[in-house]
């Protein structure tokens, strides 16, 4: 019987919330789980390891992983758009944040409070401290590990021995091997090339966008070349590929047609966009204390590619205009790479300094209130392989004014206005008259509320499946003998 | 008594690397059976170690002041100061003299560039019924234009306007114009060469002996892969992307385009620079010069040969190794030039744009290794490329102006 290989690799090692790309797998693996009963049944789990190749997982152990990472038992709503670019990770600050904090709770009673003072004080310093050590750390790294392999390096390499002795993969002929985890740090796509040549199964796997290679100047390092090497290998494993918007299917045409290539098949699937299920009370003090308040979110992790910098400009600009109608600005999202000049410009800028409020730990139930009581989004990223801020806004039911470019307009089709991402005097202008023309925002918003079709995870995970079912109804690769 | 030639050209050629070497040495070959005494003089520059230099060749002082084009540092125009110094008096000509053999019979010059000597030769006492043979392995000048140009040398146009000049008398005043394809013998004709002749470039057959094939079966990628031999020489490294494309992506991630001769290093410097290093770097399997054996056996794995040559005059010595193999051959245009005879083999492809060289390659390395019955089809043009039936057209029609000048 031929059986669809869902790769939970991503999943099995995440120990934080899942979002962005680890949701997608999680709902997709939570949806095979809930289906393995019934007309699924073929769909089997397994993960990939450095050393020990490719191995079967236990429906058991991706329940545990799923309970682990709270993934899709309540529907998320993640404030990252999957990307390859975009990973949540807990920032050194916070971390080290945390470690002072608990430093200090240790501490004798009658010291805590002058300790915490003491580093209070030096936050600043401590700040400094951490980018240099980040510097220094990466200018080692460099030093001892170049990035490019040197030619000496190549002129010694061996290209016909024998790669890493991994045991035999458990797919078989007319397999179908699905993944849409991290796979460019956590899959070998030269091996799984290699293993179905040799064993005939097909490979389904994933594109969120091409950001890393088409605009790397707004990724962290020279990634560039590093996922070009990725997409490459995927364009020789796959058998389809499916990609998140039209628009990152023809980047990625565009892309391997530039490199050179091969076309695999490719097909474009809708994420998921459901709002959690307020489960809860409990309400953190400082959403609480927005939620009477008029605000406007923006919901992403605050970096150069999300363009915080184009809103924070456009309220600046309302605000010397003598603009005095102003909601707050919330930003909800951990801040991330290439942003401390902007940091510090909300921070210290008076103008803005009381209208545009950040909020780093807001947990999904939270989210979901922010949304419903919001006057509106907003979205003014450079770029991006779907927009899922957008699709999340729509299926609450508020209108969004988003950026115009890449796959933006997809999400939102003609329900919502757009606005080219740098133009910020367009921004300024675009926000003033919403927030003085309040009914013409509810009647965009009834008319979301009546048109939007939020796509649900399952019917997403459904659809992700039917690709690879499809491959399983083609006629069996023939193994190729080395 | 047998006749004496002298082979005049601007490297040594006793252990021969590049075309240019491997070209000559088989000259000197077909003289010898053609029955001639072969004598040969050099004037090399640097990097050529005692082993590698016969006992008549000369070197071009690094410090000499015919370094300099017409009193500037003009890059990558050695050879052609190589002739100006050689020919002066206050340059290398005394020392040529002293070189010579007492007797001879015929100059065969390789490459214009020692032209001047030959005639300054043919003046002396004893040397005027010498005939004078020149050997155009490429047309030189717009070859040296493109190097130039993809140099970023700046105002070349005198360089090349001399070496143009150059060429043209050559070909006028010898007694025997060689040319490397039909193309150039045409060129050559239309300057007023008298007895222009053409002698294209050959192959020496090879035979892998059976420890080198293991060793290199093991080493090399087991999924089909190409073969891209070449020299340090510019074109095949600064025009490498220009044919193929800046990335290998066309590779799969289980083959490798495995480069050897000393292209590596300049290659892989020119990879190594574009925006996909990773990627090309990931399909790249450098091997450096080789042994005769190792070489063979390396040719005799490969599924597929590649020749990426943007420009050139001439005609490539690789193309005919790679068409004498009986393994697929994917190449330029300007890659077959001079073999355009053998351009409807089966597994010969021909690409125009790097698009075509992309999807050529892919489409190449996914077919079955080249039947021995499709080899076995054509075996009467792969013996025509052997190099001593290539290169016997260059003593007879030595002899017929040997003897027309004896007559005289």
């Amino acid at each position: 019987m031929k059986t669809i290989w869902l790769d939970v690799s991503t999943v099995m090692a995440w120990h934080r919330p899942a979002v962005g790309i680890v949701r997608v797998e999680a709902e997709c693996a939570a949806y095979v789980l809930q289906q393995l009963d019934a007309a699924l049944g073929s769909v089997r789990f397994c993960r990939f390891h450095a050393t020990s190749g490719y191995q079967e997982v236990s429906a058991a152990e991706v329940r545990v992983a799923l309970a682990r990472i709270q993934g899709p038992s309540e529907t998320l709503i993640g404030g990252k758009s999957p990307s390859p670019s975009n990973e949540p990770r807990i920032p050194l600050e916070r971390r080290v944040t945390a470690l002072v904090l608990r430093l200090i709770n240790r501490l004798p009673v009658g010291l805590r409070a002058p300790a915490f003072e003491f580093a209070a004080r030096r936050r600043e310093s401590f700040g400094a401290a951490l980018r240099g050590y980040r510097e220094l750390r990466h200018s080692l790294k460099t030093f001892v590990r170049p990035p490019q392999v040197g030619f000496s390096a190549l002129m010694n390499s061996v290209s016909g021995a024998p790669t890493t002795q991994r045991p035999p993969v458990p797919f078989g002929a007319g397999d179908v091997y699905l993944s849409m985890g991290l796979d460019w740090d956590q899959k070998d796509l030269v091996y799984l090339y290699d293993q179905k040549r040799s064993h005939g199964f097909s490979v389904v796997l994933f594109c969120y966008d091409v950001i890393p290679v088409k605009f790397p100047h707004l990724c962290v390092g020279d990634v560039a070349a590093k996922f070009a090497l990725y997409f490459a290998n995927l364009a020789w494993c796959a058998d389809k590929v499916l990609c998140i918007s039209e628009c990152s299917r023809n980047d990625l045409k565009a892309l391997l047609a530039e490199l050179g290539a091969p076309l695999p098949d490719m097909s474009v699937i809708k994420l998921g966009c459901q709002l959690p299920v307020i489960a809860t009370d409990a309400i953190a003090s400082d959403v609480a204390a927005l939620l009477g308040q008029r605000f406007v979110l923006f919901v992403s992790t605050i970096e150069r590619r999300k363009n915080h910098e184009t809103l924070y400009r456009a309220y600046t600009r309302l605000v010397d205009a003598g603009e005095t109608n102003l909601p707050l600005l919330v930003f909800v999202g951990m801040p991330g790479w290439g942003v401390n000049d902007l940091m510090a410009d909300l921070r210290f800028d008076p103008r803005t300094k009381d209208l545009i409020k950040l909020l780093h730990h807001v947990n999904d139930a939270d989210l979901a209130r922010l949304y419903q009581h919001a006057l509106m989004t907003v979205f003014p990223s450079l770029y991006e392989g779907w927009g899922l801020p957008v699709a999340e806004s729509l299926a609450a039911g508020k209108c969004c004014l988003a950026s115009s470019v890449a796959s933006i307009p997809e999400v939102g089709g003609d329900l919502i206005d757009y606005v080219d991402p740098w133009d910020v005097q367009a921004w300024a202008e675009r926000l003033r008259w919403y927030f003085n023309n309040p009914s013409l925002v509810a009647d965009k918003e009834a008319r979301i509320k009546d048109r939007y079709q939020p796509m649900s995870w399952p019917m997403c995970a459904e659809d992700v499946l039917s690709h690879a079912t499809g491959l399983m109804t083609r006629p069996t690769q023939q193994a190729t003998s080395r | 008594m047998k006749p004496t030639v002298l082979l005049l050209s601007t490297y040594p050629f006793l252990e021969p690397r590049h075309g240019g070497q491997v070209r000559l040495a088989n000259i000197a070959h077909a003289f010898e059976a053609a029955n001639w005494q072969v004598e040969s003089m050099a004037i090399y520059s640097e990097g050529y170690s005692a082993q590698r230099r016969g006992q008549r060749d000369l070197p071009f002082p690094v410090d000499s002041p015919f370094r300099q084009f017409k009193g500037r540092d003009v890059p990558l125009v050695n050879d052609l100061l190589t002739g100006l110094y050689a020919a002066a008096d206050d340059g290398g000509f005394g020392a040529v003299v002293s070189q010579l053999p007492p007797l001879v019979d015929a100059i065969h010059v390789e490459q214009p560039w020692l032209w001047p000597v030959a005639k300054r030769i043919k003046q002396l006492p004893g040397f005027e019924k010498v005939i004078l043979i020149y050997g155009s392995a490429n047309i030189e000048a717009p070859l040296k234009l493109d190097i130039l140009t993809s140099y970023g040398v700046a105002d070349s146009a005198q360089v090349v306007a001399d070496i143009d000049a150059l060429e043209r008398r050559a070909a006028c005043e010898a007694d025997v114009a060689v040319a490397v394809t039909k193309s150039d013998l045409a060129t050559l004709v239309s300057w007023g060469a008298r007895h222009a002749v053409l002698a294209s470039n050959g192959i020496s057959p090879w035979q892998a002996t059976p420890e080198r094939l293991s060793s290199w079966r093991e080493r090399l990628p087991k999924a089909p892969w190409m073969l891209y031999v070449a020299s340090a020489h510019p074109p095949n490294f600064t025009g490498f992307t220009n044919c193929v494309g800046p990335s290998l992506a066309c590779f799969p991630p289980d083959s490798r385009l495995v480069v050897a001769g000393s292209v590596c290093s300049h290659l892989y410097q020119h990879l190594a620079a574009t925006r996909w290093h990773s990627l090309n770097l990931s399909r790249l399997e450098l091997l450096g010069v080789l042994s005769d054996e190792d070489l063979a056996a390396v040719k005799t794995l490969a599924h597929a040969f590649l020749l990426p040559i943007p420009y050139g005059g001439g005609s490539n010595i690789k193309t005919a190794e790679a068409l004498y193999s009986g393994a697929y051959v994917l190449g330029s245009e300007a890659a077959f030039r001079g073999f355009e005879d053998l351009l409807d083999l089966p597994e010969v492809v021909v690409a125009t744009s790097p698009t075509v060289f992309q999807t050529s390659i892919r489409a190449v390395l996914a077919r079955p290794r080249a039947s021995t019955a499709q080899q076995a089809g054509a075996a009467s043009q792969r013996e025509a490329l052997r190099w001593d039936r290539c290169l016997a057209s260059i003593p007879a029609a030595a002899a017929i102006a040997l003897k027309g000048a004896s007559a005289l």
